[in-house]
């Protein structure tokens, strides 16, 4: 089967590329790990302030904010990973609406991250685990 | 500038119409997931509106009539992922469906991968097809033309389509996105009898036995519980020395994967695996065990 794109579709595509978050853009395909941006901070990390005093959740978020080039590297796995604006698991813990506050498997995801990290895991490994866990 | 405004309005009209238009016969979804495999067939749903005969009839099928087992456009079937129906490979992708249907003898169901196909003009038979004998069934009468699935397993389940008193049944398989079962040289490193303990938010309680034995090719594991639930179940790979409880239905047949709720991660000493701790979908221990014999 063969398919050819329309104008319309054509021109759909490419707007639809160029209003994408510029980060949003950098190699992904649906379903894949995403790659670390070059770079990447934890600076958009809620920080403790932000969490309601949530024992349990300021633990992950701070244990996410010593690894963010290591949770951008992985794609969550709750459905999340489509919504606007996500790139990686890092973006369930960034911003005043960071799913993680709220989602188990993302929470979930970080706690396991973060513990295979202290094991000495790559991020190939903790990919795999991730996978596993909650693919 | 009036031809242009009542071009507008009509446009207008039209679309308020088709959103709110009667049909008689209706669209409709159905969609299930099994095991990360959605199905999803769209159709419009024929009545039968006092017609009792629907089949061999002129008022609705005749037979020979290559018909698509809906009304108007001709009803598809989606698989996100390959599966197989009644033995048959179906690749990943959308289908129309259609159906030779037969006074005598079995039909034949119809996927060609060409689709908004209008159920006046059904496509010839053509090697792009996925073509196969099905047999009907007597059943109660239904007035709906329905698609749905009645039974399901872990790995698949029975398509149904049904109307007026006829019904065709199709096993449809998904590909499994685990093994339950393993070569004894891999499961021997796990065999044995195991003391473990329960943990609540780290402490640690009583300790009970459990046991894993490997049988008909599979890794089992039963510990104490009172909950028939967990008392036997398959211990389903999912990772080097990761294993999830798959629970068992009356018919020996594991119906669901505990994960990522309770995974148990073996630690090996000499290639033997000689303890483990069982983790809950938050990274929290929730068990220790070691093994005893």
């Amino acid at each position: 089967m063969s398919h050819t794109f329309s104008r319309r579709q054509f021109v759909a595509s490419a707007v639809a590329f160029l209003f994408l978050p510029r980060g949003a853009r950098a190699m992904r395909s649906p379903g894949l790990h995403p790659s670390p941006r070059p770079g990447i901070t934890a600076a958009k990390v809620l920080t403790s302030d932000r969490l309601d005093g949530k024992a349990d959740l300021i633990d992950v978020f701070d244990g996410v904010r010593e690894i963010p080039q290591v949770i951008d590297g992985i794609r969550c796995q709750c459905g999340c990973a489509t919504s606007d604006g996500f790139y990686s698991l890092l973006s369930c813990y960034e911003g005043d609406k960071a799913m993680a506050k709220i989602c188990h498997i993302c929470q979930g995801e970080g706690k396991l991250a973060i513990r295979l990290h202290r094991e000495g895991k790559s991020l190939d490994e903790i990919r795999a685990a991730i996978d596993a866990k909650f693919g | 500038m009036k031809v242009r405004l009542l071009a507008m309005a009509l446009t207008l009209v039209t679309a308020t119409d088709v959103h709110a238009q009667i049909r008689a016969s209706e669209m409709a979804t159905f969609t299930q997931m099994i095991d990360g495999t959605k199905i999803s067939m769209t159709y419009s749903r024929p009545r039968a509106r006092g017609r009792d005969t629907l089949f061999g009839s002129r008022k609705a099928v005749r037979w020979g009539e290559v018909w698509t087992p809906g009304a108007n456009y001709a009803t598809t079937f989606e698989v996100n992922r390959p599966i197989t129906l009644d033995g048959h490979a179906v690749k990943a992708g959308t289908y129309s469906v259609w159906m030779v249907v037969r006074q005598t003898g079995t039909w034949t169901m119809v996927l060609d991968p060409k689709v908004r196909i209008y159920h006046m003009e059904p496509p010839d038979s053509n090697a792009t097809q996925i073509r196969f004998d099905v047999k009907t069934h007597d059943a109660p009468f239904l007035d709906v033309l329905t698609w749905s699935m009645p039974e399901l397993r872990a790995n698949g389940g029975m398509l149904t389509m049904q109307w007026g008193r006829t019904r065709v049944d199709m096993n449809l398989d998904v590909q499994p996105s685990y093994a339950l079962t393993m070569s004894q040289a891999d499961a021997e490193p796990y065999v044995g009898v195991w003391e473990y303990a329960e943990i609540d938010s780290g402490k640690v309680k009583a300790t009970y036995q459990f046991v894993i034995d490997y049988e008909n090719s599979t890794l089992k594991g039963r510990w104490h519980t009172d909950s028939s639930y967990f008392k036997h179940f398959a211990l389903v790979k999912i990772a080097p020395d990761w294993f999830a409880p798959g629970v068992y239905d009356d018919k020996g047949q594991v119906y669901e994967v505990y994960k990522p709720e309770l995974v148990l991660e073996f630690m090996r000493e000499n290639g033997r695996a000689t303890s483990f701790q069982a983790r809950d979908d938050q990274d929290s221990i929730v068990m220790r065990g070691k093994r005893i014999k």
